[in-house]
């Protein structure tokens, strides 16, 4: 699998070249500022880009806006977005193309190597990996729309993991409830959210980007 | 008929009340006139002395005496306020290092207090005496007609002539009187323009480095306290683990477990500090997407609405942000509001030296705020008052309350 890494920390660069090397993954370039980021993802086009949301020059949020405009002109690349503060904000930005693979973590979550991989894995395939922060800050509010009000508390519990990025294994591995209690209570969900089976686009994803939307 | 009855009855309370402040005037006049007199001519001796000694004795008398002289100045101001209701503030510049003689002799004020120290003898005797001298006047007078009329003197007539005007002009005249002296005293004591700007700058630039200086101390606590610590058990964690990883590699990796989790913490709290000095979302989008972020995360659906284009200056930005987040904080744990509004916007009204950048938060809740309670506010309008600005607040009871925020550009 191959990753464009975007981070202007030598140290932190050279720690994740390793990690992801180590992993199984092949770094296709490994660049410092948001302008190369772009030129590489668009000059590569990996599986999976890897990017620091504030990189020179300006150190505001060019890693974001790098990735956002790379999958404006080519939908739905894969990219995991990495910070040292989350904000659910630009989650909602990062989400609303709903063209899904889309992942946004706190870099510390990159010490815990199993589940970063995980999650890596998880964005290159199409899916998404909100940080659990940005989880506990949309549930810190109360509920703002009705569609979400009406779920339940343990169907709650179940989108916030699906926002995470867990597959139905993960989540029920972690509710300690079996998979097909997960899958009816994601099929619930979607009714609830007014998510069609006949829907188009990601569900799993416009579920998420119901619950930022609204929490 | 009540209604007649209850007139006259108001009219000799009345007349009560007057006769009262009359003689009130009068025992006022008594204390300000042997004031001025006994007070100032000894001082003002003293000063013209220590000055005109200067060269012999090295200006080493002025300190006491300039001293004295604002003793007596304070004492004057506050007997203003609290007999006539004027108010007159201090007017003496800080010191701010200087010598204490080019301090004392450079400050306007000292010569002012001169100024009036010279002229209240003679106003301060003259206003002071007169309205005792009106209810004396009177009183002889009109109590001499008796005595007059029985030893049928024919002057009884100028007795009644001389005294009666003085005593039904005494109750209007007199607290009239002392309050002319305190006008007086205020249009010597008061600061000048120049000097109340100094002094409000001094103050506000006094606040606001006490609040730096505690927000420095809170963070170093902070760093202290919590990432330090943490971090040094990190370092420990990972020493043990060097030690132990060829003969106990499950200890080993338990140790190494612990100190990835005392990172982690070491970063969360470093991140709830860096989100208390200055916002990510500030520092990277600027204030118009920092408010809509503070929305986003509010229990209450929060309308932002911002026409700035281009960045404000740093530091009126953040003192902004803050004020706005602490005005917004007010209204979710106190107002009870179903929804809010913050706006933003330019207003470039420097004539009238209005705020150029203009935040109004609004909320529907029960409104009765006070700035008079609470710390969060009254600290925003002292960072505010740094830049010149201002926090405004308008809550009547049962609502709507609005705070309002002004920064000037410049």
């Amino acid at each position: 699998m191959r990753v464009v890494l975007a981070e202007d920390q030598a140290l932190l660069r050279d720690g994740l070249v390793r990690l992801l090397t180590a992993h199984g993954f092949e770094v296709a370039a490994a660049v410092e500022t948001g302008p190369d980021l772009l030129e590489a993802l668009l000059a590569e086009r990996p599986d999976v880009a890897v990017a620091d949301i504030r990189l020179p020059p300006t150190f505001k949020n060019e890693g974001l806006a790098a990735a956002l405009e790379a999958r404006r002109q080519v939908p739905g690349l894969p990219v995991l977005i990495l910070s040292q503060h989350v904000e659910p904000l630009y989650a909602r930005e990062l989400l609303s193309d709903s063209a899904g693979a889309i992942g946004y973590l706190l870099k510390d979550r990159v010490s815990n190597v199993r589940s970063f991989v995980d999650a890596l894995r998880t964005v290159a395939g199409g899916g998404t990996a909100m940080d659990p922060e940005v989880i506990a800050q949309m549930l810190a509010r109360r509920s703002r729309d009705e569609r979400l009000g009406s779920l339940t508390p343990r169907e709650r519990e179940v989108l916030a993991a699906m926002a995470e990025g867990h597959a139905n294994a993960g989540i029920a591995a972690r509710l300690v409830i079996t998979e097909k209690a997960v899958s009816n209570h994601i099929n619930t969900i979607f009714a609830k959210l007014g998510l069609l089976p006949d829907l188009d686009g990601n569900r799993r994803v416009l579920a998420v980007l119901a619950f930022l939307d609204a929490a | 008929m009540a209604g007649l009855s209850e007139a006259v009855g108001g009219g000799a309370d009345a007349w009560r009340a007057r006769g009262a402040a009359t003689a009130l005037a009068a025992g006022r006049g008594l204390v300000l006139a042997p004031v001025s007199l006994l007070a100032g001519i000894p001082l003002l001796v003293a000063a013209a002395l220590a000055l005109g000694l200067m060269p012999i004795t090295g200006g080493l008398l002025v300190p006491p005496v300039i001293g004295a002289v604002r003793g007596l100045a304070n004492w004057e101001r506050g007997i203003a306020r609290r007999w006539s209701g004027v108010e007159i503030e201090s007017p003496y510049l800080p010191r701010a290092g200087r010598g204490r003689l080019r301090w004392l002799l450079g400050d306007p004020a000292t010569w002012r207090d001169l100024l009036w120290l010279a002229t209240n003898i003679p106003i301060g005797m003259a206003l002071g005496l007169l309205p005792v001298t009106l209810v004396g006047w009177g009183a002889v007078g009109v109590g001499s007609v008796p005595g007059l009329a029985l030893s049928s003197d024919p002057f009884w007539p100028f007795g009644l002539g001389f005294g009666l005007p003085a005593l039904v002009l005494a109750p209007f005249v007199g607290p009239s009187l002392v309050r002319a002296q305190a006008l007086w005293a205020r249009a010597l004591l008061a600061p000048t323009d120049v000097g109340e700007r100094i002094s409000t700058l001094t103050v506000t630039r006094e606040r606001v480095s006490d609040d730096a200086e505690s927000e420095m101390r809170r963070i170093e606590r902070d760093l202290h306290d919590g990432a330090q610590a943490r971090l040094a058990a990190v370092g420990l964690s990972l020493g043990m683990a060097e030690d132990l990883v060829r003969d106990n590699p499950d200890e080993a990796i338990a140790l190494l477990a612990e100190a990835r989790e005392h990172s982690g913490a070491a970063l969360a709290e470093l991140r709830s500090l860096v989100r208390g000095i200055l916002p990510p979302v500030l520092a990277e989008r600027g204030l118009g997407d920092a408010l809509r972020a503070l929305a986003y995360a509010s229990p209450i659906p929060v309308e932002v609405r911002s026409d700035l284009t281009e960045r404000l200056p740093a530091p009126r930005e953040s003192a902004l942000y803050f004020g706005i987040a602490e005005a917004l904080a007010n209204v979710l744990k106190h107002s009870g509001a179903a929804r809010a509004r913050i706006d933003v916007f330019r207003r470039d009204d420097r004539v009238v030296g209005e705020g150029c950048v203009v935040a109004e938060v609004w909320d529907d809740g029960t409104g009765g705020a006070d700035l008079s309670r609470g710390d969060g506010l009254a600290g925003v309008r002292r960072r505010l008052a740094a830049f010149d600005g201002r926090l405004t607040l308008d809550s009547p009871v049962g609502g709507p309350t609005t705070v309002t925020l002004e920064v000037p550009c410049e």
